[in-house]
């Protein structure tokens, strides 16, 4: 196995370095991050690793603050014709790598086991002389370095300016990127960026930036299904108003609470899946408004969906009877598949409909979330999981879900149609139970085909919603 | 799909446990050591699986196993990664016995559906070659009806499931399929208990029972792995199928005598030829006789003349017989069972490549919650050096007193200019930035013939207080020999960049570098600079009193504090609730603490353990008195007022003796008469009402209360009056249902204070 890459991270205190190792790593535990100088005080290592093997080694390293005073100090004791990598060997080999400038050749030293240097810069300072003296002292380390400016989706950011200063120290290869508002782009740009500078390790950067490419379909993927799940069963969520009269308010706040409980669920789930704490998200409480009070034993769907588990039943049947056929040497000319139909044909029909007939001859009635529901749901869900896709494992400030009251037109109808046509499908055939414990059962314990066909094509429809942006 | 062959024996429920450390550990788990490889294979694929499930089903208990895991093997869950932390769990978990239990009933549910299945096939197979081959022989058995009835429909089912097999990928109805869904019917109904009984009692247990039988049947429904198993399936019964009517033929073959013949109205003798002989040329090649041309000819039966059938000799039987055995054995049972062996293969292979599908919700999440390994720090010891120590030398501070001095730090040319006009001599060391600019600057300070009255530094506030900046205000306080006063500026440009709790915090960080080089600190914009903080600053500047009292700075500080917690109260559960009494008491010791918690008033916070209502009713009433008239009319402000007297008494108490300060429930303990009291001392007002919302209102205001008390402590009660009236309307405190509503206010109250301070100053 080749030894992994190794990239020092070095720069100013605050540039934001441990911050891009927690976004790089997609780990939010890694390292402390503060406003305050000096958060890092050691180097750390962290490892990116492509199936199982390691790929590149990135180390946190403490921030450079005063490197005026230190290259004045080099400078000041420099024999003369020293060497520019000298000097600096020579600064670690001396007293003040100890005292003074202690962090500073913690730092330094790092760079002597990295095969590259990303210097990160925070691209919202103005350009100062000690940033273009840090510079100075980094590329006296004899490494090839990359700078990196951070924060430049920051409207405070100066990114041409950073590039003209940078231009004139002879760094042209600049990394553009954002630990807090994350993009994927650019983060591939940035590997592409170290792969130019790292030959030798060409391969493994370009597995590893395939396997982020699949790791975060799957992460779209999951989170896709996470949310079909959500609108399944939220639309298969019906609570029987056994009393109309008296209980119809009781039952539709019964059923706001299990759905705001699920809608819970599903937003932890979305955080856990993109790796981020349920501290991430400020979710306020949904308004959820639209319900439907009601028995409707001849909505289209009502019937379409008892007639299609009704021929579903028949054709599993004449399965069944085509086997029998077979049993008795192929010669009973489907007899027995007819029987069969007729069988599966009836034993299809019942449930659902069967549930609603009884409850209409005991005078109630149901209750059950309305599309504005399902698709205020959706749109959070959905707002939820395309903020998380796009937010740095280095983001401290919670991501905020309004309560928003109805989904805004916003929403492309196009879009949601075949969503809702799903989730109809799903209500008269999918039908959830509200367990008595007050939650909601988990969905039942073996799959249902129809199910899992619903949660596929849901998911797909919703994949497509989250990737739009 | 046929699972019989790798059928276990059935454990004893006292091995059961040793059982599935042994089945999954075996399985899972050869090497934990270094094997990094991802999870492979079905059951591995399942238990990982079962155990997302129930991770997030019930995650107490999910928890409570990653806690034990890392206690059992600290070393080891440190190394592995997530995909090995996954595995290494199911085999320390409770619930592996749980897992491997289920596993082994599904195994036996497929197992017995396959057996039901074989037998139905094989009953079938045998029944058809009898009702082929019949008891009753008054005519000669008419050998193309006879391979057409057995063979034609098996071989169009053959071609229907080839057809099924490549253009619906494995889909559509089968004998397979049937298989399946009777293993599902046998598993789901003699399964381990998983009703809501034993839910309630075994919850972890009987849910990785039902999660593994979910995800078992889904692995074993749809996916590669069941697409082939399927196919398998079918096609083994077909294979059990031809070989029962292959015995049964053979049997009959042996036992009976039957006469072979064919007999047809449109075909001549010659196309019924052909037709025998293309028949006849596979099964010869596996050593079966076959008719010859003069044989086909002379078995043709003409049932209007039935005498002239002639019997046939032992040949002519021997090879019509030997072409019906071979048919079977060359059409059907030779395709179906090389199909059966194919889908076998492709099983395996697809059951050995099987990975865990990391774009399920359940998995990304277990995934997501083990965590990475993690890593030893390379080299450092996490000491930051000491502040060199600049030690002003004796012949600087003996030169005589001069005017001012003033530079910038890092600046960019403000707004107002540079120097800013102040209508005071000051000497302009200019902006500073690289090592030049300060080489000259402290030249020139050391140089002159004049020490500065004052050093005035101004800085960045945007810019992080770190070494370099010490140090650079440390060499121009040597150079100069002068008191420092640090000026910050741009306090709107860190403001628009950065979050409330940040900027907070850089200005804490900029009053502690202020504190260590011993000087008093000022904010100013320079940006905007008006009439009011030219006048502050000058006054710094001659006074030698800070501009802007430190206290200010602390106010923000601890103003930040509160919408924190006011946001914590709104925002946790996702509903919001009135702080408890403890919390409020948390919120008064924290602003406590920044405010500098040791220095509380002794005299006025008296606690005593012994007493402790006592003390804080006194505390209560001596915070009451200090408001001024305006506030003192108003119930609210009265409320506001006791109960910063209580909590502040409180938190003085827990600064005083050291042991309560980690002895926070004490307050707890005093929660019910403390909470008595301030629900007294509020009023029923601060009741939230159903349809009002809920009001931090109260809460807020005695937060506040607390804060400008004291910031102001210690300044006699007129300056700490003056400051209550300057910040406190007496209609207020406002009703605050929102976090953005208690910051606004509080902003509202931080620009009073600093009006009351600009208007103060110049006195």
């Amino acid at each position: 196995m080749t030894e992994p890459l190794r990239i020092a991270v070095v720069g100013h205190t605050n540039a934001g370095k441990t911050s891009l190792l927690r976004t790089l790593a997609r780990r939010r535990d890694f390292g402390a991050v503060s406003p305050s100088p000096a958060t890092t005080r050691r180097v750390e290592p962290i490892t990116l690793r492509v199936s199982g093997a390691e790929a590149i080694v990135l180390l946190d390293t403490p921030g450079l603050e005063d490197s005026i005073g230190l290259l004045e100090s080099i400078d000041a004791q420099a024999p003369p014709r020293e060497g520019k990598f000298e000097s600096i060997e020579r600064f670690l080999a001396s007293g003040d790598a100890t005292s003074r400038f202690s962090q500073e050749a913690k730092a330094l030293d790092a760079t002597r086991r990295a095969d590259l240097l990303l210097a990160v810069i925070d691209a919202r300072d103005r350009v100062l002389p000690r940033h273009l003296d840090e510079l100075e002292l980094l590329a006296r380390c004899g490494r090839p370095l990359v700078p990196l400016l951070n924060f430049v989706a920051s409207d405070a950011a100066d990114t041409a300016a950073w590039r003209e200063a940078l231009a004139r120290l002879g760094l042209h290869a600049v990394a553009e990127f954002d630990t807090v508002v994350f993009d994927a782009a650019s983060e591939a740009k940035l590997f592409e960026k170290i792969r130019t500078l790292a030959e030798p390790h060409r391969d493994a950067i370009d597995r590893m930036l395939a396997e982020r490419l699949r790791e975060r379909e799957d992460r779209r993927h999951a989170s896709s299904r996470a949310i079909a799940d959500l609108l399944l069963d939220a639309a298969g969520l019906v609570v029987e108003v056994d009393d109309p009269a008296t209980r119809a308010d009781a039952s539709v706040e019964r059923l706001r609470d299990l759905l705001r409980e699920r809608e819970r669920r599903c937003h932890r789930e979305l955080l856990a899946i993109a790796g981020f704490d349920p501290a991430d998200a400020a979710v306020a409480d949904a308004a959820l408004g639209s319900f439907e009070v009601g028995v409707d034993l001849f909505s289209p769907e009502a019937l379409k969906a008892a007639g299609f588990s009704a021929a579903g039943g028949a054709a599993a049947g004449a399965a069944l009877g085509a086997a029998i056929d077979l049993a008795v040497g192929g010669l009973s000319l489907g007899a027995a598949a007819g029987l069969g139909a007729v069988i599966g044909g009836v034993l299809g029909a019942t449930g659902r409909q069967a549930r609603k007939l009884v409850l209409l001859a005991k005078g109630g009635r149901e209750a059950a979330a309305g599309d504005p529901t399902l698709l205020l749901l959706l749109h959070r869900a959905t707002t939820l999981a395309r903020g998380l896709e796009r937010r740095g494992h280095a983001s401290v400030e919670p991501l905020a879900i309004g309560a928003e009251p109805r989904p805004p037109a916003a929403i492309d109808r196009r879009g949601v149609e075949p969503i809702l046509a799903a989730l109809h499908a799903a209500r008269e055939r999918l039908p959830i139970r509200a367990g008595i414990s007050g939650s909601i059962e988990p969905a039942e314990a073996m799959p249902s085909v129809v199910r899992s066909r619903l949660r596929e094509e849901l998911s797909m429809a919703i994949e497509g919603l989250i990737a739009r942006s | 799909m046929v699972a019989t062959r790798r059928s276990r024996p059935i454990a004893s429920p006292q091995s059961a446990s040793k059982h599935a450390a042994e089945s999954l550990g075996g399985v899972l788990l050869r090497d934990d050591q270094d094997n990094l490889e991802a999870i492979r294979g079905l059951d591995a694929v399942v238990a990982t699986e079962a155990l997302a499930d129930v991770a997030v089903a019930h995650p107490a208990s999910f928890d409570a196993a990653i806690d034990g895991s890392k206690r059992i093997d600290q070393a080891t869950w440190r190394r592995l990664d997530r995909d090995r932390r996954a595995l290494h769990l199911v085999r320390r978990s409770s619930i592996a016995a749980a897992i491997a239990e289920a596993d082994r009933h599904v195994r036996r549910s497929i197992g017995w559906a396959s057996t039901v299945m074989l037998a139905l096939a094989s009953i079938a197979g045998a029944g058809a070659a009898a009702a082929a081959l019949p008891a009753q022989r008054d005519t000669p058995v008419n050998i193309f009806l006879l391979l057409g009835g057995y063979l034609g429909i098996q071989t169009a089912l053959l071609l229907a499931w080839l057809i099924a097999a490549v253009a619906l990928r494995g889909g559509g109805p089968s004998l397979g399929r049937a298989v399946a869904a009777i293993a599902a019917m046998f598993a789901r109904w003699g399964g381990p208990r998983t009703s809501r009984d034993a839910a309630a009692t075994e919850l972890p247990h009987a849910m990785a029972i039902a999660a593994v039988l979910r995800r078992r049947l889904a692995r074993e429904s749809s996916g590669p792995a069941a697409r082939w198993g399927i196919g398998l399936a079918s096609n083994a019964l077909w294979t059990a199928f031809n070989i029962a009517g292959l015995a049964t033929a053979i049997a009959l073959l042996a036992t009976r005598q039957y006469e072979f013949a064919w007999e047809s109205t449109i075909l001549s003798t010659g196309s019924t030829l052909r037709l025998t002989e293309t028949i006849a040329t596979m099964p010869p090649r596996l050593g079966f006789p076959v008719p010859d041309a003069a044989t086909i000819a002379a078995s043709r039966f003409d049932p209007s003349s039935p005498q002239a059938f002639l019997p046939q000799d032992d040949s002519v039987r021997a090879a019509w017989s030997g072409l019906l055995l071979g048919s079977i054995v060359c059409y059907a049972l030779a395709p179906r069972l090389a199909l059966a062996a194919f889908c076998g293969w492709r099983r395996r292979t697809a059951l050995s490549s099987m990975r865990i599908d990391r774009g399920d919700p359940a998995i990304a999440m277990l995934l997501a919650r083990l965590g990475e390994p993690s890593e030893a720090p390379i080299e450092g010891d996490g000491v930051l050096p000491a502040a060199p120590n600049f030690g002003a030398e004796d012949a600087l501070a003996a030169r005589d007193v001069g005017p001012p001095a003033i530079a910038g730090l890092e600046l960019p040319v403000p707004g107002s200019g540079w120097p800013p006009e102040l209508g005071l001599a000051i000497d302009d060391l200019g902006l500073l930035a690289s090592r030049e600019d300060r080489q000259r600057a402290r030249a020139r300070l050391r140089s002159a013939a004049h020490r500065p009255a004052t050093l005035v530094v101004v800085c960045d506030a945007a810019a992080t207080p770190d070494r370099g900046v010490r140090a650079m205000l440390a060499e121009l306080c040597e150079a100069s020999a002068a008191p420092l006063l640090l000026a910050i500026s741009r306090g709107e440009a860190l403001r628009t960049r950065e979050s409330p709790a940040n900027v907070a915090q850089r200005l804490a960080d900029w009053r502690s570098l202020a504190e260590a080089l011993d000087a008093r600190l000022a904010e100013i914009d320079l940006d905007h600079l008006t009439t009011a903080s030219r006048t502050a600053l000058r006054a710094a500047i001659e006074s030698h009193e800070t501009a802007t009292p430190a206290a200010t700075l602390r106010i923000e500080e601890a103003f930040a504090e509160i919408a924190a917690a006011a946001e914590r109260w709104i925002d946790a559960d996702r509903t919001a609730r009135l702080p408890t009494v403890e919390e409020e008491a948390e919120l008064h010791r924290r602003i406590a603490q920044r405010l500098g918690g040791r220095l509380l008033d002794a005299a006025r916070f008296e606690f005593s353990a012994r007493d402790a209502i006592g003390s804080i009713r006194r505390a209560a009433s001596q915070v009451e008195s200090l408001l001024p008239a305006s506030l003192r009319m108003r119930p609210a402000w009265l409320g506001a007022g006791a109960v910063a007297g209580a909590l502040g008494c409180l938190a003085a108490a827990t600064f005083a003796t050291p042991l309560a300060i980690s002895a926070l429930p004490m307050w707890a303990a005093f929660g019910g008469g403390l909470g008595g009291l301030l629900s007294t001392w509020r009023g029923p007002g601060a009741m939230p009402t159903a349809d009002a919302g809920l009001d931090f209102g109260p809460a807020v205001a005695a937060a506040a209360m607390q804060a400008v008390l004291l910031a102001h402590q210690g300044l006699g009660e007129d300056r700490i009056g003056a400051a209550l009236a300057a910040a406190f309307a007496p209609e207020e405190p406002p009703r605050l249902g929102s976090a953005r509503e208690v910051r606004a206010w509080l902003s509202l109250v931080s620009a009073r204070l600093a009006a009351a301070r600009t208007t103060e100053a110049p006195r």
